[in-house]
């Protein structure tokens, strides 16, 4: 959030999406906007949402780190997140394909055919295909490689059987990253394949699912029977776990190369906490005038500008070299149980006002601490739960013996 | 209004800082274990002349000091380096004291004062401290009822300074003293007469502190550091890095605590496997890497705009000084209840750092304290 912190290189780029965002806000669409990519229920949201990434690609603002020969500026690393940052700054609605953009891109990238990039890439950002992602299944969340979804090899195809759960925006999307088991006598890490599936195939059914806060946007999805081409296997057949792990490391937020920026580069939380004691009172007077408040509101700004400099440590090789892969293998666990701090604290701040739901018309800021609050969790269980994080760190990170 | 100066990208952080890290680990790995310090810190002293001339003869007690007064003129950052690695080892050597000094006399002595004092602090043949709290003021450098009272040349100070960090060895003290323009800060030597450095029993026994009482000692306009009625403006601009120097010395601290504690718990075996596997002992270690983490971004943030970014020092500083102490803390907690049985023994060196974790959080405000000047600036801008 901090225009100091820029180098030569993003300061140009900072100072066009301030003013693209700014020239360029979207007017109300006159219904409910969803809070994250994660919520996105309608048609309407979604094709509002589309046309709202196509304008900002359009601007030169999106893949700005992915090489140009697919449609991205090939700029340094930390440029995407200096126009996530202004994003943030702006208050402007998110950026819709951030499952192609931050999970299926980055992966792509790294290991697919130069035909495979040519293919997907740029329909990326340009939002002409959205993607989703098929890895969760009923009986395999946390324990991933339990999955049992196959994928079996007849000819020049593969046939698909099974069902996953918690796809967010499968209604809409072109593609699904998917896992699937391409060899039932391996052990379970080893027979998992990646695809790059197509999800208007035949034999593919999606059924939406409510979330707590009462939103849809995600949903499970059944395959019978779906025919798809060899050619949607990413590498090789047996590099699924693998592949997974890649992108669930771009997931938390590990590459500089994520399109719209790292899970640590979050911030503006505590600008809006600001903003809202002074908004909402309590004993006649500012709610950012009570002590207790201004401490728990101090407690947040420390813990976000901690989360901002680690961003930046994290690119400084020496200030790492002990344990180079800990801010990395961090950065989802902390920023996502920021986030869910930073709502409840927003939820604290309004004292009775917290009882009114998001959207009523008496509420503060909306409820938009209520709905953060919730939706939160979305965060601190997608992607590896908060418990797994801790896991790999504790592993990975500390050494420490496995748990199971 | 906007500063335009900036955080370098690398924090100013270089092939220079990455010397004086591995030479500082070398040597404090060596001459420092905790056999040593435990010996130490039953001293009356409570430290190792010798070891104080192995710092002087690394460059260490000089190395903010200008090179124009003998010192090696290094940033910020390099003291973040330094004093990280001396909180690994709890090393019991009275540098907090001196580093303060040398940072007052830096920022406000004549440079007649200078001079007389910075060349010989870098060698390390002069130890100093700094009484800027008194017992009613609490962290408040800002609360000064020590008075200057003058009778023509003579100013005669009286007052009282509380827990002032190594002052039992400390050659010369800089006190703060009311004039009539406000405080102003005073270099006295110790053995003046009317000054009396009562040590204090402190809970952390590797460091040392004491009460400097001093009743109508006699000064001259010469030994007031700065301008009258300055001392509130230099403390300003001196105490962010102090807070960025503990924090970092806290971050140290705090790492080895991790590291002894992850240690213990591969090693150590109950229900038939090591204590690490099991999600109650695992889950608190990652927090402490967790805090740590995100704590040595703020100390090295703090540094490097200290060094490159002032407007922003201040705050920085403050949040490093805060989230540091709440790391350490609970490190030291988590390190005792992990270790078990043995963790609550003395015999453990978990309480070594433990008691420096307590006194840390204590020392120059705690977490609660910076949190509420960094309201200020958060939410009423």
């Amino acid at each position: 959030m901090d225009p100091t912190r820029d180098t030569a290189e993003t300061r140009d780029l900072r100072e066009r999406a301030r003013a693209f965002f700014q020239d360029n806000r979207p007017s109300d669409p006159g219904f409910k906007l969803p809070q994250t990519f994660l919520e996105v229920e309608s048609e309407e949201q979604f094709l509002w949402l589309k046309a709202w990434q196509k304008q900002v690609y359009g601007a030169g603002l999106l893949g700005v780190e992915w090489p140009a020969a697919y449609g991205g500026k090939g700029m340094p690393s930390g440029s995407q997140r200096v126009v996530a940052e202004e994003m943030g700054r702006a208050g402007v609605p998110f950026i819709v394909n951030r499952i192609g953009l931050d999970w299926a891109g980055p992966t792509i990238l790294a290991v697919g055919t130069e035909e495979q990039k040519q293919r997907y890439l740029r329909n990326i950002l340009s939002c002409d295909e959205v993607w989703c992602q098929g890895f969760s299944e009923p009986g395999a969340g946390s324990d991933l490689a339990s999955l049992r979804t196959s994928a079996v090899r007849n000819g020049d195809h593969y046939i698909v059987n099974g069902h996953k759960v918690w796809t967010t925006q499968a209604l809409w999307a072109d593609f699904m990253i998917l896992l699937a088991r391409t060899d039932t006598s391996a052990p379970k890490h080893a027979g998992i394949s990646y695809f790059l599936f197509p999800m208007k195939s035949k034999g593919v059914s999606v059924r939406p699912l409510v979330k707590m806060t009462g939103e849809g946007g995600f949903n499970q999805v059944l395959f019978e029977d779906v025919l798809v081409p060899a050619s949607c296997l990413l590498a090789g057949e047996g590099d699924g776990w693998r592949l997974a792990v890649m992108t669930l490391a771009f997931e938390r937020g590990a590459s500089e190369g994520s399109a719209t920026g790292g899970a640590l580069a979050a911030g503006g939380d505590v600008a809006r906490l600001v903003a809202l004691a002074k908004e909402v009172s309590r004993d006649g007077r500012p709610a950012s005038e009570d002590p207790v408040m201004r401490d728990r509101i101090a407690e947040l700004a420390i813990e976000e500008e901690a989360l901002l400099a680690s961003a930046l440590r994290a690119r400084v090789p020496g200030l790492v070299e002990e344990r180079p892969l800990a801010l990395p293998f961090l950065s989802k666990l902390v920023a996502t149980e920021f986030g869910q701090r930073a709502a409840a604290v927003g939820q604290e701040l309004e004292g009775p006002l917290a009882q009114y739901a998001f959207g009523a018309e008496r509420a503060a800021d909306g409820g938009h601490f209520q709905r953060a609050y919730m939706n939160s969790f979305g965060f601190t269980i997608g992607g590896g739960t908060s418990e797994i994080q801790r896991n790999l760190v504790g592993e990975r990170i500390l050494g420490l013996p496995k748990s199971t | 209004m906007q500063s335009t100066a900036r955080i370098p990208d690398d924090f100013g952080y270089g092939e220079e800082q990455a010397l004086l890290r591995r030479e500082a680990k070398k040597l404090l790995e060596s001459s420092c274990k905790t056999e040593d310090v435990r010996r130490w810190m039953e001293t009356p002293a409570g430290f190792d002349e010798g070891l104080w001339a192995r710092a002087a003869e690394a460059g260490w007690l000089g190395l903010v000091v200008p090179a124009a007064h003998g010192g090696s003129e290094m940033s910020m950052t390099s003291l973040a380096v330094l004093m990280e690695e001396m909180g690994r080892v709890v090393l019991p050597l009275p540098v907090v004291g001196t580093l303060f000094a040398t940072l007052v006399l830096q920022e406000a002595a004549s440079e007649e004062a200078k001079a007389r004092f910075l060349p010989r602090i870098a060698e390390g043949k002069l130890r100093a401290a700094v009484g800027s709290e008194e017992r009613r003021g609490g962290w408040a450098y800002t609360h000064v009822e020590a008075t200057a009272r003058r009778e023509g040349e003579r100013i005669l100070l009286s007052g009282a300074k509380e827990l002032v960090v190594d002052a039992p060895s400390a050659e010369l003290v800089l006190v703060t003293a009311t004039e009539p323009e406000g405080p102003s800060l005073f270099a006295l030597p110790a053995a003046s007469p009317g000054v009396t450095v009562s040590p204090d029993k402190l809970v952390d026994a590797t460091r040392r502190s004491g009460a400097v009482r001093f009743e109508d000692v006699v000064v001259r306009d010469a030994d007031r550091i700065g301008a009258r009625g300055a001392a509130v403006s230099i403390l300003g601009r001196v105490m962010p890095r102090i807070w960025t120097a503990l924090a970092a010395e806290m971050v140290g601290g705090a790492d080895r605590l991790l590291g002894m504690t992850t240690e213990y718990a591969k090693i150590r075996q109950q229900f038939g496997r090591p204590i690490g596997a099991f999600q109650a002992v695992k889950f608190p270690l990652v927090e402490m890497l967790a805090r740590i983490e995100l704590s040595r971004s703020l100390v090295y943030r703090a540094a490097a705009a200290i060094d490159h970014a002032p407007a922003q020092a201040e705050k920085l500083a403050r949040m490093a000084k805060a989230h540091a102490s709440d790391t350490y803390a609970f490190a030291a907690a988590k390190a005792v209840q992990l270790h078990g049985g043995i963790g609550f023994t003395w015999e453990c060196d978990v309480q070594l750092y433990f008691k420096r974790a307590q006194w840390s959080r204590a020392a120059f405000g705690d977490a609660a304290h910076h949190r509420r000047r960094i309201a200020e600036m958060v939410i009423d801008g």
